[in-house]
């Protein structure tokens, strides 16, 4: 059934990619926290049992929201995936080997009462979350450069760069902030989950890392201004086949504030990243981490919000053949793709948000040292 | 044009990888519902020993699905990361099973599982009954969604090409969805799965009953994996043989190869048991065939022949002629040229487009190419022979002998003094059987479908993605690095967690908790 | 078509899984009721004790484990005392309660082998342990049994560590019933001599 024009669904389906990414980032994002502030947090090992069983039982389904962004970009964006996994190849293996320890240290750790073993574990799992953490951002900021790829006539995808190109300054300073966000959520959470000590030090945690994450983030904001931005200049066909090297593109300091010229409502996207980062200081100050929860996710959604917001219509932009960049209107999958998936989208996604909620009722509550040393043997 | 080692090396290290995934897989696919099996029995009955038996088995689905995550990742990224024009050229058809994967099975699978292992004390007895379910029913549908997509690479119905965005596009779902390839490679799949679950649990059933340990724990899991493992190689062998039909139709070559046909045979064909094929005679020697067989089984008539290589060579020379055509044309319209007559000539040979791909391998001007270049095209378009020849029959031979010993296994459970020495001791070495059988299996498919990543459309050595040697060699090294430290690690866990049995529930009613009374 | 075919498969493959565990369940319930049981005190009648013995020498020689026998004796006790055939009944059912609070289920063997005598089979214990409870049986017994008169008992031991000379004695098991007796003043003498470890 066909409802929305190729325009339309190319519109929803950049949406659907941003949500999956954002919902990743609000999900995973905080057990990638709570890995990064493992040993920080967590001084016995009675302590890190619990910070680590905060997050156990739902770890895994927050998970899928990482594979699920790329077998959505598999389907939807088919071009994008593969010019992105192929160039960010090295960064992407880093990311991939580090989150290989995550299950592994998850289910294993406490599976055996030695000590050195779960001492190596808690620092495999503290590598497993700040790796992708990083990544996450430092991907991302290479985004808003541009890549150096170029198409072939047959559409054979070549790479030029590095993997020290990749780890330029401002994606470096992009990296940060993704690090520093997750870690305040992830701080957050512990705060909801947790009591005594550990409730504390996360309330320490939600503050540092919040006030760290609106500081990077305006700096970045301001880099912003004076770094390259795309524009297409050729006419725009949103409802023609996808074929990206049918275009011209420009590349100037501070197109990527351009968008924001044309619709200064798009402002508003920034604004409330601060505006929630304040609340959840505040809420969080006031013994309120659940809401101070809702505002965090709200601060990182508007986060990456801002970045997609301001280079729309590109994806991927090509730093050494403008032409070759990738945009909404000419890297998606076909017409008839698009509308499958938006119809299978639209029955599941709502189911999963249901039962995953109604898997978080079942688990509220706080976890504590008492419920660890009882259920010695089955918690991780 | 990119290098014969990149594409080597990235077939080693996709070959690797998807085998090392494929040790984790099935266990889980199984054991998923041996679990659900287990709880359904303890709701029906209300005796403890049946919850004993969801948990400790269940302690050891944990261990081994940590691993199949973990190495699940590879798979999702390997796509863009290794074989980027695979996934441009094909994404729009291929990559929507893998959304739909992700969407209906992923979720639900991951998001429950948590609960099944820690939920115990914060749901009723229906409630948990139905989440063990869920876990097996995802993990179910993640195979069949998966193998949608690798049906559909081994015979891609409901696309076409497009020469606007120089891509395959979906012209049917439906089509996709009831790819008969697909079909049969789900339910034969899941049945291996479940087949390895089985063995599993009653060769470590065996392995207590033959120690005498935990008799009553041990029985009750014998006898549930013997009837549940009868039905499932029962039914794997079944759709093997539908496998076969199925590629006899739609997949001939690989058919041909597996059974080293270099001829079309009077039917019915006989089948070669044992033998020593040659390529390059074309020949097999010392074989040992058993007459009308392979025609019955393969055709299902007796008057309907097996298409041998000879023969399908000839097709593909032809094939490759229109594909030269094709791609002639495909430049063309490339160029710009958008004259009627041209499209529709285009589109009346664009389906041989693959088969004048295959020219690439040996030079760029496909149109050019001298009848030196096109024979030796034609040559290496169906598979190497001697490799498929002997891992089907390894695959097959495990099937068979599997099925013996879970036959035994069930006439052993039913009568009470027939639990004697040998089978408990064959059940437990009936255990790397399955595994066998699943790895050579992955083999027989993949191999089988070579020259081509997608058969008859886009072959392997154009698909990888443009790196160098160095890239895959350091990715290929870590994750053999990595995965063999894992696999030690979960052996070891494994293995320990196996030994202690249900003790390891620390319930304080099994073996070695016996001292701790009095 | 396959799907619909799976779905079909994966529950009679299920089914067939629960219903060959069903019956197992079923035929461990008619053999337990055909197991010959001491009317008075639901412990294993001596016909029937004989077989589950074997069973459990068979297990601990596989997996090299201590075997104990505790022979508990009320000999003599009605005559002595002139009792009642309903008083013998009260104060038997009375030992074999103090019993039950010693004996594990599904890992002992308790009998009742003749009228005043019980047997009580615990593998995998160490002698130190089956000393002390055996110590604890009589102790109990003298508690708790106070009517019609105080119990004493007498408790032999019978203890066995298989390491290489077990063959002896596993031999030894297969001769009938009566043997236990005999059974276990060797298995005590050895005790006292060299198969402990």
């Amino acid at each position: 059934m066909m409802i929305f024009d190729y325009e339309t669904l190319r519109i929803i389906w950049w949406g659907f990619l941003g949500a999956l990414i954002i919902g990743f980032a609000i999900t995973g994002g905080f057990d990638l926290g709570v890995g990064v502030l493992l040993p920080f947090l967590g001084k016995t090992d009675e302590e890190r049992r619990v910070i680590l069983n905060s997050v156990g039982p739902t770890w895994e389904g927050n998970q899928v929201w990482f594979v699920m962004s790329g077998g959505a970009l598999f389907a939807a964006w088919p071009t994008v995936y593969a010019v992105s996994f192929s160039s960010l190849y090295f960064a992407l293996l880093l990311t991939l080997f580090a989150m290989f320890l995550r299950p592994l240290g998850f289910d294993y750790r406490s599976k055996l009462p030695k000590p050195l073993w779960r001492e190596n574990w808690d620092r495999a799992l503290f590598v497993g979350s700040f790796i992708p953490a990083l990544v996450f951002g430092i991907a991302f900021g290479n985004l808003l450069k541009g890549i150096p790829f170029h198409f072939e006539t047959d559409m054979r995808i070549v790479y030029f760069g590095s993997l020290r190109e990749l780890l330029n300054p401002f994606s470096l300073l992009v990296g940060l902030i993704s690090l520093s966000m997750f870690t305040m959520h992830g701080a957050v959470y512990l705060q909801i989950k947790t009591i005594g000590d550990i409730n504390k030090r996360a309330a320490r945690s939600v503050m540092t890392f919040t006030i760290l994450t609106l500081v990077l983030f305006a700096l970045a904001g301001g880099w912003i201004t004076t770094l390259d931005g795309y524009h297409i200049t050729s006419e725009i066909f949103p409802n023609a086949a996808s074929n990206p090297i049918a275009k011209f593109v420009k590349k100037e300091p501070g197109l990527w504030l351009d968008n924001y010229g044309h619709l200064p409502g798009l402002w508003a996207v920034p604004a409330s990243a601060f505006m929630g980062g304040i609340l959840t200081i505040v809420l969080s100050m006031f013994n309120r981490p659940g809401s101070a929860f809702i505002f965090s996710c709200i601060t990182i959604a508007s986060i990456i919000l801002t970045a997609a917001c301001s280079m729309f219509p590109f994806i991927i932009p090509s730093s050494i053949s403008l032409n070759s960049s990738l945009t909404v209107w000419d890297s998606s999958s076909s017409l008839r793709t698009l509308n499958l998936l938006f119809w299978i989208t639209v029955i599941f996604l709502p189911l999963i948000m249901i039962y995953t909620s109604w898997v978080y009722r079942v688990f509220r509550g706080k976890v504590t040292i008492e419920h660890i040393r009882k259920n010695n043997h089955t918690l991780y | 044009m990119i290098s014969d080692a990149v594409v080597e090396l990235s077939r080693w290290q996709f070959a690797v990888t998807s085998l090392y995934h494929f040790l984790f897989v099935p266990l889980t696919i199984g054991l998923s519902v041996l679990l659900a099996i287990m709880e359904s029995t303890y709701v029906l009955t209300g005796r403890e020993i049946y919850k004993d038996m969801t948990l400790f088995w269940g302690k050891l689905f944990g261990i081994n699905f940590a691993l199949g995550v973990t190495t699940g990742l590879t798979m999702e990224f390997q796509f863009g990361m290794n074989w980027s024009y695979f996934s441009h050229y094909v994404g729009d058809v291929f990559g929507a099973p893998l959304a739909i994967e992700g969407l209906m099975a992923f979720f639900m699978e991951s998001t429950f599982v948590g609960l099944f292992f820690f939920g115990w004390d914060k749901l009723t007895k229906g409630q948990h009954l139905t989440i063990t379910w869920l876990v097996a029913l995802g993990s179910n549908l993640s195979a069949l969604w998966i193998l949608v997509a690798n049906g559909w690479m081994q015979n891609p119905v409901g696309a076409e090409f497009n020469y606007e965005t120089m891509r395959m596009e979906v012209t049917s779902f439906g089509a996709l969805i009831f790819n008969p390839a697909a079909q049969v490679k789900f339910v034969h799949t899941v049945a291996a799965g479940y087949t390895t679950a089985s063995a599993f649990v009653l060769g470590i059933s065996a392995y207590y009953m033959l120690k005498g340990r935990d008799s009553a724990f041990s029985q009750r899991s014998y006898t549930i994996a013997a009837g549940f493992g009868l039905a499932s190689v029962l039914a794997v062998i079944v759709l093997g043989d539908e496998s076969g039909y199925t590629d006899g139709e739609v997949q001939k070559a690989k058919l041909a190869a597996i059974e080293a046909e270099w001829h079309t045979e009077k039917p019915p064909a006989a089948f070669t048991v044992i033998g020593i094929p040659d390529q390059e005679a074309m020949v097999t020697h010392h074989a040992i065939k058993i007459p009308w067989v392979l025609g019955l089984i393969g055709t299902r008539s007796i008057d309907t022949p097996i298409i041998g290589l000879t023969e399908i060579l000839d097709n593909n020379r032809v094939h490759i002629r229109n594909g030269i055509k094709a791609y002639g044309l495909l430049q063309q319209l490339r160029e710009g040229d958008r004259d009627e007559a041209l499209i529709a000539e285009f589109e009346s040979v664009k389906k041989d487009l693959g088969y004048g791909l295959l020219l690439k391998q040996y030079t760029e001007k496909v149109v050019d190419a001298t009848d030196e270049q096109i024979e030796l095209a034609v040559k290496n378009s169906i598979p190497q022979v001697a490799p498929l020849f002997w891992t089907f029959r390894v695959m097959v031979a495990c099937g068979f002998i599997m099925l013996i010993v879970f036959v035994i296994a069930v006439v052993a459970s039913s009568i009470r003094k027939c639990r004697k020495d040998w089978i408990l001791k064959l059940s437990l070495y009936t255990i790397p059987l399955p595994w066998i059988a699943c790895e050579t299996g992955w083999f027989v498919a993949e191999f089988g479908r070579q020259p081509w990543t997608i058969a008859e459309v886009l072959p392997t050595f154009l698909s990888a993605s443009s790196l160098t040697e160095w890239d895959i060699i350091l990715s290929l090294s870590g994750y053999i690095f990595l995965y063999t430290i894992f696999l030690l690690i979960e052996m070891y866990l494994m293995m320990k967690y196996i030994k202690q049995g249900p003790s390891s529930l620390h319930r304080r009613r099994y073996h070695f908790e016996i001292d701790e009374r009095g | 078509m396959w799907y619909f075919s799976w779905i079909l498969g994966v529950l009679l493959a299920c089914s067939l899984g629960i219903i060959n565990v069903l019956r197992l369940e079923a035929q461990e319930a008619l053999e337990k009721e055909n197991i010959v049981v001491d009317p008075l005190t639901q412990l294993l009648a001596r016909e029937s004790v004989l077989e589950r013995l074997q069973e459990k020498v068979d297990n601990s020689k596989r997996n090299e484990m201590p075997f104990s026998l505790l022979y508990i004796s009320l000999t003599d006790f009605k005559n002595k005392h002139q009792l009642a055939e309903y008083e013998m009944d009260t104060t038997i059912f009375k030992v074999v309660e103090t019993l039950r609070l010693d004996i594990r289920n599904g890992l002992d063997i308790a009998a009742r082998v003749g009228d005043d005598d019980f047997v009580i089979a615990l593998p995998g214990i160490s002698l130190e342990r089956v000393e002390v409870i055996a110590e604890r049986i009589k102790r109990n017994i003298f508690v708790n049994v106070t009517t019609p008169k105080k119990v004493a008992v007498d408790i032999a031991i019978g203890f066995v560590e298989y390491t290489d000379h077990t063959e002896v004695i596993a031999e030894e098991m297969e001769m009938g019933m009566g043997e236990v007796e005999a059974l276990l003043s060797i298995a005590i003498g050895r005790c006292l001599e060299s198969t402990l470890v």
